[in-house]
């Protein structure tokens, strides 16, 4: 078994390509899924049962069923029950944007609730309004309990984004698959896509560990 | 959109079921294989030489920072290159299996690394030998906050088997997507097969936390 470099630096185009719609994917999934998880943790934060039930009924469904199941779900059967198609891609974000804000909406939570609960009392002694309580009390310090959390969530996004190949979006590993079974270089191109992914991700979670290891030590 | 519920019974329903135990089966062996695995690599993770225990940290994080789809496309095409050719079940056993294996590694180090240093050097002081030391201070000790972290890979690993797909395992989403080309009604073949799934994994969920009570009852007393 010998690694061909020549057949890797003849496709780098489309792996380039790949590269960047992961890297498009994920931002989107993860914009979208910040936007869903925060309406889904302010579901969550409800003092009234019956307001918490659709939020709790949210997060319990797409973080138990898998991604694929998902994933398939939202491109085959999707556009048959609306009667509209979308492309791949706009599915494979749907989906990805779904599953991250049951993940997101659930860590947002837990930063929350962590927080003690004096400082809420505090700030409705100091007379802030519901904006400034909110902006200046509760997300700042709520936020930075939990960001080792996010960014190690980033970092399962990121490899989940490798399960939309299933659906033909022509991101890293779909490329892979497509040259690997073009050019029966399956070696070349699935070793230095793996490559690609580690580069990526490495830092990121370097990153959690990091801010884990500031906020275990303040 | 029309939801033909007789094709769903007669068809869906019957040919989803007898492909479960396949996916039970994958999860299953999966698991058992990323236990034991998963010991092996964390003892080589801990160990004094740095020889051994740098380059285990770097495969460990390797595997975590690779997406498991692109793990197991490197088995299914790249082991029968080298001449190893298996089955396509056994593939996805081995490749979830070793998937996890880093996952759990790293639990049972956080497991082991969380009983306090004083046990190790009591155990020292009163000249136990490593394995007494392991399976009666050290282990005892450390299971307690791995075990329910062992039971959320358990149910990671089940919502992962539909990966298999991938490889024409037969499994649940392969059927379904079977299903639907063959008679092109992809609403029910796949939105059943969704259920299905969310059924088991509520099952896997109710299961882990019973032996999750049954464990730390044991331990305690």
């Amino acid at each position: 078994m010998n690694f061909d470099w020549s057949i890797l630096a003849a496709h780098l185009d489309l792996l380039a390509l790949g590269a960047l719609n992961t890297f498009l994917i994920l931002l989107l999934a993860l914009f979208f899924g910040v936007v869903i998880g925060a309406l889904v943790c302010a579901g969550n934060l409800q003092t009234r049962r019956l307001l918490r039930l659709p939020s709790r009924i949210y997060t319990h469904i797409f973080r138990t069923v898998p991604e694929m199941a998902l994933i398939f779900w939202i491109y085959l059967s999707l556009p048959l029950i609306l009667g509209t198609s979308f492309s791949a891609f706009a599915s494979g974000i749907l989906a990805l944007s779904l599953v991250a804000g049951a993940f997101l909406g659930e860590i947002f939570r837990a930063g929350i609730v962590a927080m003690p609960a004096g400082q809420v009392d505090a700030a409705n002694a100091l007379g802030l309004g519901f904006v400034a309580r909110w902006v200046k009390v509760i997300l700042p310090q709520a936020l930075r309990t939990v960001l080792p959390a996010i960014v190690n969530f980033i970092t399962e996004l990121l490899k989940m984004t490798s399960l939309l190949a299933a659906i033909t979006v022509g991101e890293l590993a779909y490329q892979a698959y497509i040259l690997g079974s073009q050019t029966f270089k399956y070696n070349e191109f699935f070793t230095s896509v793996a490559i690609a992914y580690f580069v990526l991700i490495f830092p990121v979670s370097l990153l959690a560990r990091r801010l884990e290891r500031r906020g275990g030590a303040a | 959109m029309n939801w033909d519920w007789q094709f769903t019974f007669e068809v869906v329903v019957p040919r989803l079921l007898a492909v479960v135990p396949v996916t039970i089966q994958a999860t299953v062996l999966s698991f058992l294989l990323a236990l034991v695995l998963g010991l092996a690599l964390m003892l080589l993770r801990i160990s004094p030489l740095r020889v051994i225990s740098i380059p285990a940290g770097e495969i460990i994080e390797f595997i975590r920072g690779t997406p498991l789809l692109v793990q197991l496309f490197f088995l299914f095409f790249l082991l029968p290159e080298i001449g190893i050719v298996l089955p396509p079940l056994t593939t996805g056993i081995v490749g979830l299996g070793i998937y996890n294996a880093a996952l759990c590694a790293e639990v049972y180090r956080a497991g082991i690394l969380n009983v306090p240093a004083g046990q190790w050097e009591a155990a020292k002081a009163l000249n136990l030998s490593a394995c007494r030391t392991y399976r009666d201070i050290i282990i005892p000790q450390s299971l307690p906050p791995i075990v329910p972290a062992l039971g959320n890979y358990f149910i990671g690993i089940f919502k992962e088997t539909p990966l298999l797909s991938f490889l024409a395992v037969a499994e649940l989403m392969h059927a379904s997507k079977l299903i639907g080309s063959e008679y092109y009604r992809f609403t029910e073949a796949v939105t059943v097969a969704g259920v299905f799934f969310l059924v088991m994994s509520l099952a896997a969920a109710a299961l882990v936390r019973f032996a999750e009570g049954r464990i730390r009852g044991r331990i305690l007393h």
